[in-house]
């Protein structure tokens, strides 16, 4: 019941959620203190006189991506969260029956994610403070003006990370309020397939995002067509990519789950790949969760990726087709920058998607945990360990696949209506350049990572002595 | 060389097994001798903690034993690799536990198909035909599409008979497959384990410490501190059982007494000598 002591019980299962505290806080906190070394460095130098609006605009790109760092953060800690609370759910059950109130137990397990996440933090601002210190002294004499690593907005994006870790613990443990007392005393071992569904006002909030989002997102297109800039096609655009994403995210409950059906009995119909997809079925929401930050991930590098090379690519086109005296031979130096800014977003973005890959991992390790028994059975009745390794390797291959199914179209999608808003009153309608490599490296990437996630909790699945499993009923 | 009908289909011989050996040492089985008869129903009875469900795993080859060798049929599996063991387990052994027996996600009919699926392959038509038998047999033909969750303990425990009986495996190992039920759905489980043996001439072991559920063998065996003490062959029934059962358990706490008074006669010994010495060293 102390939150401490459950910690100090079973330190492993909250790794995970120290493991994305220390990225996230990491992440932040290097990003602050990069741009006032950057900065810095940059005014000694004189290559800015004023560096101010550079700083600004440097600081505030920073914090959008270490916002969607967060963002994908906590998805990962309430999801941990939940699938903790529901392996305990036995014990709160009793402690329910006892006499101990759901919010009181919600409460303590929230203290949970704030204890776990205050030391993570500090050690990432320890760390990042360390790295930042060195890059500052191997520049030495460069730097001539005061750079505050140390500064109070300094530790905001640490302080974030435990609010954010501290809510999504609260969260995440919601299913304590639906744990009923009589729970305890029943003999039968919890099996109920949950309830994946959240209120159905989450579906009608879904239904109105995309529905919104889809109209703002085609009358941008129609509106392209008639080659006309306009402020109103840009924040059309944006919004009807926001409201999407935002539907997308709160309607995954509904749109994720039958996705992962269909995509587990594309997998085959051998007994590890159907028993994988089964298990999957069985917890339509944890993997929902799962699969929603790896879908994040991808679909901005995606979007990015699409959006800045259809830009390139249209640039150049234009360039040449002015002829001679167009842009000179600028319009290489254009393109070269422009890969340049791409890959230093994509390395940005590829943060997060980290932070998802570890949430998979995650959930799949506590899957594996929380089927001892059936592992056990398998076992005993004759699976050999290399396919219950593959089982579970088989899991998260399609938990990565799904989120790669929705999040490819959807980020060549809004990229290329992004490029196509700005564009267009130059060029008119144009396809998309689809940068492929850009696609299979993150594709690839994700399944790969994933695999190899797989593989601490399928070491974890096939330690288990199906003796030792069948005798813990 | 014994003929088949005689020929045991499971043999130990001389098999200890001692878990934790560096540290604790606790000995579960102590060189055990035994051969199990085919086509009966053999029953291996004790209190708990005496080594019971050890015997069970070392014969099906769930766990090692220490020392000794173990038969099933010709074969000796005492020296298989994990791999080779664990496709004997999908072949040739059925299980069934107390408690815990069926894959939650799957339904009935692909829980009883699982133990093919695990072999990659799919049942032939005589299989087929046999699992229906089964199916009909059990009483779980309007249960097919149902999964674990949405049946009684009664209906489990048959499901799981079937997924044992699927395969035709030489021998089908039940550990307290009554345990976690009602009196009613526990006989009629032991009915059907009973019908299993005499019509299908089925091989089963069987772990209880329940003389009802034993009552059912044609072989009861007592095992007590890892060794088998003494056996009924005839005039089964549970009040027999009950008795022998208490003669062990009187058998136990008699040893036991005489341990703990031997123990606090040396106690009251040594204490005895350590007054004596440190009177001695004060003079």
């Amino acid at each position: 019941m102390s939150p401490l002591r459950e910690i100090r019980a079973n330190p492993g299962q909250f790794f995970p959620s120290v493991l994305v505290v220390f990225i996230a806080s990491l992440f932040g906190t290097t990003i602050m203190q990069g741009i006032a070394i950057l900065s810095a460095w940059l005014t000694s130098a004189k290559i800015i006189a004023e560096s101010t609006n550079a700083q600004n605009l440097l600081t505030v790109v920073g914090y959008v991506f270490f916002l969607i760092a967060l963002f994908v953060s906590a998805i990962v800690i309430a999801n941990t969260f939940s699938i903790i609370v529901a392996g305990r759910s036995r014990q709160l059950a009793l402690l329910r029956l006892i006499g101990a109130s759901a919010k009181r137990l919600r409460r303590a397990a929230s203290v949970e994610g704030l204890l776990i996440s205050v030391p993570s933090a500090i050690l990432a601002f320890a760390v990042s403070t360390a790295l930042s210190w060195a890059t500052l002294s191997y520049l030495g004499e460069r730097v001539t003006t005061h750079v505050g690593l140390l500064e109070p907005v300094m530790v905001v994006p640490a302080l974030a990370t435990i609010v954010v870790t501290w809510g999504s613990a609260y969260l995440g443990a919601f299913r304590i309020t639906r744990i009923s007392p009589i729970e305890a005393t029943s003999q039968a071992v919890d099996r109920r397939p949950e309830d994946a569904r959240a209120s159905l006002g989450a579906l009608t909030a879904t239904l109105l995002l995309l529905t919104m989002g889809l109209t703002f997102l085609i009358s941008a297109v129609v509106g392209a067509g008639s080659q006309r800039l306009s402020i109103m096609g840009v924040l059309l655009v944006a919004l009807g990519a926001v409201l999407t994403f935002l539907g997308i995210i709160v309607g995954h409950p509904w749109i994720l789950p039958p996705l992962q059906t269909l995509i587990g009995r594309l997998l085959g119909r051998t007994a590890v790949s159907r028993l994988a997809a089964k298990t999957i079925a069985q917890h339509p929401t944890r993997n929902a969760r799962t699969v929603i930050g790896l879908v994040i991930g991808i679909t901005l590098i995606v979007m990015f990726a699409t959006a800045m090379t259809t830009f390139r690519d249209q640039m150049v086109a234009y360039a040449r087709s002015l002829g001679e005296g167009g842009w000179n031979g600028l319009e290489d130096a254009l393109a070269d920058v422009v890969d340049k800014t791409m890959l230093f977003f994509l390395g940005l973005i590829l943060f997060s998607v980290i932070i998802a890959v570890i949430g998979v991992a995650n959930a799949l390790m506590l899957s594996v945990r929380q089927r001892t028994q059936e592992i056990g059975l398998l076992r005993a009745l004759g699976q050999t360990p290399k396919r219950v390794r593959r089982m579970i390797a088989a899991e998260g291959l399609q938990l990565s696949l799904t989120a790669c199914v929705i999040a490819v179209p959807l980020g060549i999608a809004y990229g290329w209506i992004g490029a196509l808003t700005l564009l267009s009153p130059l060029l008119g309608i144009f396809a998309p350049s689809v940068p492929w490599w850009v696609i299979i490296a993150v594709a690839g990437g994700s399944l790969v990572a994933v695999l190899a996630a797989s593989r601490g909790p399928a070491r974890a699945a096939t330690s288990i002595s199906p003796v030792d499993a069948l005798e813990a009923v | 060389m014994t003929t088949g009908a005689t020929m045991p289909i499971a043999r130990l011989r001389e098999v200890s097994k001692i878990f934790d050996p560096t540290g604790a040492a606790v000995t579960a089985l102590n060189r055990v001798s035994l051969d199990i008869a085919p086509a009966r129903l053999t029953a291996v009875m004790g209190p708990s903690g005496t080594g019971k469900s050890t015997l069970m795993h070392v014969l099906a080859g769930l766990d090692r034993p220490t020392e000794g060798a173990v038969h099933l049929g010709e074969q000796e599996i005492t020296d298989l690799r994990d791999d080779e063991l664990t496709a004997l387990r999908r072949r040739r052994i059925g299980f069934v536990f107390q408690a815990f027996n069926l894959v939650p996600t799957l339904s009935v009919k692909e829980n009883i198909r699982l133990p093919f699926d695990l072999d990659d392959r799919k049942p032939n038509a005589e299989e087929r035909e046999w699992i229906s038998t089964v199916v009909a047999r059990l009483g779980l033909g309007d249960r097919l599409k149902h999964r674990p969750g949405e049946l009684s303990g009664g209906q489990q425990q048959r499901t799981a008979i079937a997924r044992a009986l699927a395969t035709r495996p030489d021998i089908l190992f039940a550990d307290e497959p009554t345990g976690n039920l009602d009196g009613r759905s526990g006989r009629e489980v032991m009915a059907i384990l009973s019908d299993a043996v005499a019509d299908f001439g089925q091989s089963i072991v069987l772990v209880t410490h329940d003389p009802l559920v034993a009552a059912h063998a044609d072989r009861v065996i007592f095992i007590a501190d890892g060794t088998p003490i003494t056996e009924l062959n005839e005039t089964i029934s549970a009040e027999v059982i009950s008795q022998t059962m208490l003669e062990l358990d009187e058998r136990a706490e008699a040893a036991d007494r005489e341990r703990a008074e031997a123990a606090d006669r040396e106690r009251a010994e040594a204490a005895d000598r350590e007054r004596a010495e440190a009177a001695g060293s004060r003079r």
